[in-house]
């Protein structure tokens, strides 16, 4: 593939910067299967002429984050199961590509923003396994607080 | 019938203390091979991949650091519901470092009084600002449901371990301590040569010794906004929290927000209680002007537990640090020898140590026995003032509550030092903040300073551009190893070339997998 696109990783590029141009030998990644590699090409390769995200970005001061906005191609790439959309969070989270990362998390954040905590459940297929006083207590400290 | 239990002493056992338990019962994880899944009256710990689902395809450490903990990315009432969703992630949802992550990010430096936690700070701000009042306000009791993690259990460690334990604070201290010297007796044999030295007779005379504590600042400055990490709050709304803090016996976060302020010389007329140490006086980027010289003094106050962790201070500078009450356990490695667990990258411009101060001395202390360079270490008191010479990695841990004043300078001793960097790494300056000012400012530091220095040291810009020249001539001969820029390095190296070169700044850091 192409440097730039592999470049769009950040641990990638510091490995190919350490290892230089000539050496030709594969780069191992252990935490990224194949499948969820591709995906991750397939997003790097649209994305390889945006301009790199900033490093020194603090992002405790970041503004309003342009993922707010996410764009039509974006939002149809990410249109997967939840099962692969955490192996591209996570893949993404390995080989520290900013764009996809936020694309993915936002996804998911947006997902969960303004569900009832049974709606989640649901969604995510999350065991209750409160007891019917705990639940109580828990929604007593919580649940007029939730609606911020 | 009484039990009566044995006191609890805490012991070191190959890295481990009795530690008392965590509110949710959290545990390591290995816990989970041991524990009987329950006995008659206990209920087995929360299940991760019941009570995560989907979800639980994402390790703690990513949920709390890509969800729970990242306010810009998944709100706050998101959490709240996320918490009633199952006990394991009542657990993590609860993380109360999650919390001061929202808290400040959501009321900034305004949280109001402090509670016994920053969930229930968190919950009792928002309570002040709904109308109309949502019934009361109860603070959460935390439930013990259980739950194994490595990640949570390292962290609750971290934090509730002895200080006095964690920091060997009985280690045996090797720093000069040092009275009634001249100031050519300093510059001879601390200043030049670059050698740490505590300097016991100067900050028992300031004004602020015996004066300054807590109680006091409260009372003449409370109203007073610092500078926090990332928020800036009124003086008496971080006392409020330093009290919490010491309430818990100095266990109450794995490291406590700390107070570093560089602007209290313009909003408080604290500055009139101290003066600048004669070693100390000359300060050459004092010919920059007040507004353009990069920052350089800062007043520090932080409950036990609160530090920094290891770095290099800013644009090569040497630095005194003053304790007017407290004490600072600290770590000292000469110029390029890099502690252990710290890993710069090679052009120094990044640099890798583990999450906390705490969980640098819980891993990575005892690799000190077989590390070539040993550091100097040291308490340094309440009356007690610390010399830092340029080029020294350094952590400071507060095993007190402590108040200190810190200066950075450029003198004779360290002109060419920091002409090198400011030269060589104008992208490292630092000490300007940020925004396109900073940049521009940062970027320039080198040509204004060469210019200021004009008048007073006409040629020492040039010179130090002409060593510089013949140490890159000589190692591009072949030179395997660069001439010392610092005797001191070869007093506290081993006597072989062979392995004080390896010890030097040039070696990159690898990932490994």
């Amino acid at each position: 593939m192409e440097k730039a696109v592999a470049e769009r990783s950040v641990l990638l590029k510091n490995m190919l910067e350490d290892v230089g141009d000539s050496d030709d030998s594969p780069i191992p990644l252990p935490n990224v299967t194949a499948a969820i590699l591709k995906k991750v090409l397939e997003y790097c390769e649209h994305h390889k002429t945006d301009p790199l995200p900033n490093p020194e970005e603090d992002k405790d001061n970041a503004p309003i984050r342009r993922g707010d906005d996410i764009e039509e191609w974006d939002a149809q790439f990410i249109k997967v199961d939840n099962e692969i959309l955490f192996e591209i969070i996570l893949a993404a989270n390995y080989l520290d590509i900013k764009g996809l990362l936020d694309l993915g998390c936002k996804t998911v954040a947006n997902m969960i923003k303004g569900k009832k905590a049974q709606e989640i459940r649901d969604m995510f297929n999350i065991e209750n396994d409160f007891t019917p006083e705990e639940e109580e207590q828990i929604r007593r400290e919580n649940e007029w607080a939730a609606d911020a | 019938m009484t039990v009566r239990r044995p006191a609890k002493k805490a012991r070191l056992l190959s890295g481990f203390c009795t530690l008392r338990s965590h509110p949710y019962g959290v545990q390591p994880l290995g816990n989970a091979l041991f524990d009987s899944g329950g006995g008659a009256a206990q209920r087995p710990a929360a299940d991760r991949g019941a009570g995560l689902g989907r979800l639980a395809a994402l390790d703690d450490a990513a949920l709390l650091g890509l969800f729970l903990a990242a306010p810009h990315v998944l709100d706050d009432g998101s959490v709240l519901r996320l918490q009633r969703c199952s006990r394991a992630l009542y657990v993590l949802c609860g993380v109360d470092d999650v919390w001061r992550v929202r808290t400040l990010a959501r009321f900034g430096g305004a949280f109001g009084a402090f509670a016994d936690s920053w969930k229930n700070t968190y919950k009792a701000r928002l309570h002040a600002e709904r109308r109309p009042q949502p019934g009361e306000c109860a603070p959460d009791v935390p439930l013990k449901v259980g739950y194994y993690s490595d990640y949570l259990f390292s962290a609750w460690r971290c934090s509730s371990i002895p200080l006095d334990v964690l920091c060997r604070a009985d280690a045996p201290e090797n720093i000069d301590r040092r009275s009634g010297l001249s100031v050519q007796e300093f510059v001879d044999e601390y200043d030049a040569p670059g050698k740490p030295v505590i300097l016991t007779d100067v900050v028992t005379k300031w004004p602020a010794f015996g004066k300054w504590n807590m109680d006091y600042l409260e009372k003449t400055v409370g109203d007073v906004e610092f500078r926090a990490e990332s928020v800036d709050l009124q003086f008496k709304t971080y006392a409020a929290y330093a009290r919490t803090c010491n309430e818990n016996g100095g266990s109450f976060e794995e490291a406590p927000l700390y107070l570093f302020d560089k602007y209290f010389g313009r909003r408080t007329k604290l500055d009139q209680d101290f003066s600048v140490p004669p070693y100390f006086s000359q300060d050459l980027f004092h010919l920059l002007g007040h507004n353009e010289r990069p920052d350089y003094r800062w007043i520090i106050i932080g409950p036990a537990r609160s530090g920094s962790t290891f770095h290099l201070d800013p644009n090569s500078t040497s630095a005194w640090n003053a304790v007017v009450t407290g004490a600072k356990k600290w770590l000292l490695f000469p110029p390029n020898c890099v502690p252990p667990g710290v890993f710069p990258s090679a052009d120094g411009s990044e640099v890798t140590t583990p999450i906390s101060l705490a969980e640098w001395f819980l891993n990575h202390y005892d690799e000190i026995k077989s590390w070539p360079v040993k550091p100097i270490e040291c308490i340094c008191r309440a009356g007690e003032v610390l010399y830092v010479p340029r080029g020294w990695w350094h952590c400071v841990m507060n095993l007190e509550e402590s108040i200190a004043i810190t200066q950075n300078f450029v003198n004779d001793c360290n002109l060419t030092e920091v002409l090198r960097f400011i030269r060589e790494k104008p992208d490292q300056v630092s000490g300007y903040g940020s925004g396109e000012k900073a940049c521009s400012l940062a970027n320039t530091l080198y040509s204004r300073f060469s210019a200021a220095l004009q008048e007073t040291h006409p040629h020492v810009v040039q010179q130090e551009i002409a060593t510089s020249r013949s140490a890159a001539k000589m190692l591009k001969a072949g030179s395997t190893k660069a001439p010392a820029t610092n005797s001191i390095s070869s007093l506290f190296a081993p006597s072989t070339e062979d392995e004080s070169s390896s010890s030097a700044s040039s070696s990159s850091f690898r990932f490994s997998f």
